[in-house]
């Protein structure tokens, strides 16, 4: 399915495995259920998709063993995931985060905020939303007000600066 | 939905008399909502007035063929007010 | 010697945008007409297209769009009020209803339009984001916030912190349902705190600090449920971890199968009120705090915008309204009821009624509104507030400028003498505009209304608050009324259910059904009924509510079903 980031849609590196496939590539996204079992397999790097449901603290031992962690969305209007992104982004998890499904065009300064890097996104959505409306939705807001997010000018830490130069260069 | 196309009131509106019709005028709305020429299609039941005109039956659709009862000003009432 | 205070047209004292707040909304205003053109050119289906036009506050009504406006916490300059009557006049038919969240509706804009109304709403620094959807909404406050004499500390800072924090929040604007935060900083609430999603009462601690005792899980509603208190005493610099550790519990365990069953209220009541704040508490202490608490600087730097203007301290001289009130019978009335005791001396609190009789309850023509806002340059600090019982307020005026200003209200129709009395009727838009409801709310308050028409009865009742919701959403905050009265669906006709016993403010009851619902004609002889019989057993000076405590609803009950 279509992949996009920052840059716009890209190729897709990773080979997502079903639970009912046995084939292993050299680059992988399995049920996270299934990822002893690809542990075990001498596959270079694994990710793990996981449901909306999945206790973050959960994923936390295996951190340091996964390169993507790709996060389900069932559908658009579904926020879940996006408290996911950010407790594991909290927790310190540094490889890709994947969000699956239908968001739209309109979320996606949200979803990187949140932490995510990639979206996978279903066939049918990237063709009513080529590329050029995900690039103007992530820039369409630059500020934003949340402390502590990861995308856009933080307004309350640009206050912080401008009152900090404010002060010293009345002095 | 009229003989033409859409129509902005309803007693001009297709009505459907049977189940079947029922279904079929249901997917021409589906259609026009897909195809983004209404935004909420859906049938309502109706009675014929004297003068064969569809009337709808509950109060809700009733005052959307009107306007609101407490300004007779606005709405599609509005064109009758004085 | 000091100079004398200017008194007209002197800049309101509320927070005022700075480069950054105004580049915000200018921003979310483009790319909300950009999302318009998207859906009209097929990029968005309305499915997708919907949240995304909700969360500008735009729903789509019994006859046409309709634009809901925030009112962050109430307050209203004179330039933003005619701005409000310019966009009524130019993109809608002439006035705006005032509803009982601090919001102004249009009922007839244009889809097409709306990208110019909110662009005509940020040249005045409004907008109307968040004002629906499943995100956190339009944060509300006390409406004598700033001026009440029984204030601990002005809630308006704390309001427009949060205000600026859920705008456009990335993690939490898809949540399982709405979420409504309340901010009151009084003794008295007079902000419904504890049927809000959060209620923050600001409160002192042992030694003296300053912070917020958080509540919880409160909502009408379905399920109407009145807030647990989750926090009593929360440090100030914690609010914003503290709400993003409530948010974040929320977002991922609030059920999601079945929207009546989304709100918080649900999951506090279903998880436990002890497990919920293990949950928020666990959360909160897992963050790092310093990187998402605001700067103290920054709620100083919002709570400087928010102080009051200079009083005048001559004000204090006055002693002449006893006068003016007794030469005047119709005056005395209107000071009776709809003026409020200021914190400075020499001032006082107007509430100007948006419910004459026979009126749409909150609904405010163009030219009221522009009254309002001459009236609030000429004697209010060019400042007015919005209240949740859809009143306009004038917070500072001059006690010895009372009797003027209620002349210039009398000319424009707006000095209806009925403040907190039984024709102040709180009322939602109802089957008349609403899409949602299942009868007509309006025609029932206009019906109350003219049925205690008269001035002397309506006073010889005194305090009873009276709401009407369209539909058990209690947009009309049914629940909490004195007397309730809820519009259903029964059979293909409407029919109307009576409650008593709600109460909004710290001893927050919901009220209690009476029994069968009544048809739309009955309604006011059943109010008249539940009427005689508090008329007939109260003691000397005994408000409504206190008759229904002392002796319940049987004899209510008996009056309105006993056979005759």
């Amino acid at each position: 399915m279509p992949l996009i980031n920052d840059t716009g849609f890209i190729a897709d590196s990773w080979v997502r495995v079903s639970e009912e496939s046995t084939l292993f590539a050299e680059q992988i996204i399995i049920p996270f259920a299934q990822f002893e079992e690809a542990a075990a397999a001498n596959i270079k790097k694994i990710g793990v998709h996981v449901a909306n449901t999945v206790k973050p603290t959960e994923l936390v031992q295996y951190f340091a063993k996964l390169d993507l962690i790709s996060i389900d969305f069932p559908n658009f209007a579904d926020g879940r995931g996006l408290s996911i992104a950010r407790s594991i982004r909290k927790a310190g998890f540094i490889g890709e985060l994947r969000a699956f499904g239908p968001l739209i065009a309109d979320q996606y300064a949200y979803a990187r905020s949140c932490g995510f890097d990639t979206i996978e996104v279903p066939e049918e959505l990237a063709a009513r939303q080529p590329e050029g409306q995900w690039k103007d939705a992530g820039k369409s807001l630059s500020l934003s007000y949340q402390r502590g997010y990861m995308h856009g000018k933080n307004i309350l830490n640009q206050r912080s600066i401008h009152e900090a130069a404010s002060r010293t260069g009345a002095v | 939905m009229g003989e033409t196309g859409w129509v902005k009131t309803h007693n001009k509106a297709k009505i459907a008399s049977t189940a079947d019709e029922q279904i079929a005028l249901d997917e021409l709305g589906a259609k026009s909502m897909t195809a983004n020429e209404v935004v909420d299609a859906y049938l309502i039941d109706i009675v014929l007035d004297q003068h064969n005109t569809p009337q709808p039956t509950h109060y809700r659709e009733l005052m959307r063929t009107k306007g609101p009862s407490i300004r007779l000003d606005l709405g599609k009432q509005a064109e009758n007010h004085t | 010697m000091n100079a004398l205070q200017p008194r007209s047209n002197s800049a309101p004292h509320m927070y005022r945008y700075d480069a950054f707040d105004a580049q915000f909304v200018r921003e979310r205003v483009k790319q909300f007409r950009s999302q318009v053109e998207r859906r009209l050119d097929g990029s968005l289906t309305e499915t997708e297209f919907k949240p995304l036009r909700l969360m500008n506050g735009l729903y789509l009504q019994l006859h046409a769009y309709m634009l809901r406006v925030a009112i962050p916490y109430g307050t209203l300059s004179a330039v933003q009020l005619r701005q409000l009557a310019f966009i009524a006049d130019r993109f809608d038919k002439g006035y705006g209803h005032f509803t009982t969240r601090q919001n102004i509706q249009y009922n007839w804009p244009k889809l097409k339009d709306v990208p110019d109304i909110l662009d005509a709403l940020a040249d005045v620094e409004m907008h109307a984001i968040q004002t629906s959807g499943n995100c956190i909404r339009n944060v509300t406050a006390d409406h004598f916030a700033g001026v009440a004499d029984d204030e601990i500390e002005d809630p308006r800072p704390t309001a427009e912190l949060l205000r600026q924090w859920s705008s456009a929040h990335p993690e939490f604007s898809f949540l399982p349902r709405k979420f409504k935060i309340a901010v009151s900083g009084a003794e008295h609430d007079r902000a419904a705190i504890k049927v809000h999603d959060i209620g923050l009462r600001i409160v002192k601690n042992d030694i003296g600090e300053i912070g917020y005792e958080v509540i919880l899980g409160g909502g009408l509603g379905r399920t109407p449920m009145i807030g647990h208190v989750v926090r009593e005493f929360l440090p100030k610099n914690d609010i914003l971890p503290y709400c993003e550790a409530i948010m974040r519990v929320y977002n991922s365990f609030g059920r999601r199968d079945n929207k009546y069953k989304a709100r918080v209220k649900i999951l506090v009541h279903e998880t436990g009120l002890e497990q919920i704040r293990a949950m928020v508490e666990a959360e909160f202490n897992s963050l790092d705090k310093a990187s998402i608490a605001h700067d103290p600087k920054e709620l100083e730097r919002i709570a400087a915008q928010f102080a009051n203007p200079v009083y005048d301290r001559f004000a204090a001289k006055f002693n002449d309204l006893q006068t003016q009130m007794d030469a005047d019978p119709e005056f005395h009335l209107f000071a009776n009821t709809n003026i409020a005791s200021h914190k400075a001396q020499g001032y006082s609190i107007i509430t100007v009624s948006l419910k004459p009789i026979g009126g749409s309850p909150g609904d405010a023509s163009a030219a009221q509104m522009r009254v309002l806002s001459d009236v609030a340059d000429q004697y209010s600090h060019s400042e007015l507030r919005i209240s949740h019982e859809q009143n306009i307020i004038l917070p500072h005026v001059r006690t010895s400028d009372l009797y003027s200003v209620w002349q210039a209200l009398k000319a424009a129709g707006l000095a209806t003498a009925n403040a907190g009395l039984i024709t102040d009727i709180i009322a939602c838009p109802g089957m008349d505009y609403c899409s949602l409801a299942t009868a007509r709310s309006i025609p029932i308050a206009q019906a109350i209304a003219k049925r205690f028409e008269s001035a002397a009865e309506q006073h010889d009742i005194g305090k009873l608050g009276i709401k009407i919701s369209g539909c058990i959403n209690a947009c009309g905050h049914h629940h909490i009324g004195a007397i309730g009265i809820l519009g259903l669906e029964k059979s293909g006709i409407e029919s109307y259910q009576i409650t008593i016993g709600g109460d909004p403010t710290l001893t927050t009851a919901i009220g209690e059904r009476l029994g069968p619902g009544f048809a739309a004609d009955d309604v006011p002889d059943a109010i008249a009924k539940i009427v005689d019989v508090y008329k007939s057993t109260r003691t000397d000076g005994e408000a409504f509510m206190e008759t229904y405590r002392r002796i319940g609803t049987s004899p209510f009950k008996e009056a309105l079903y006993a056979a005759h």
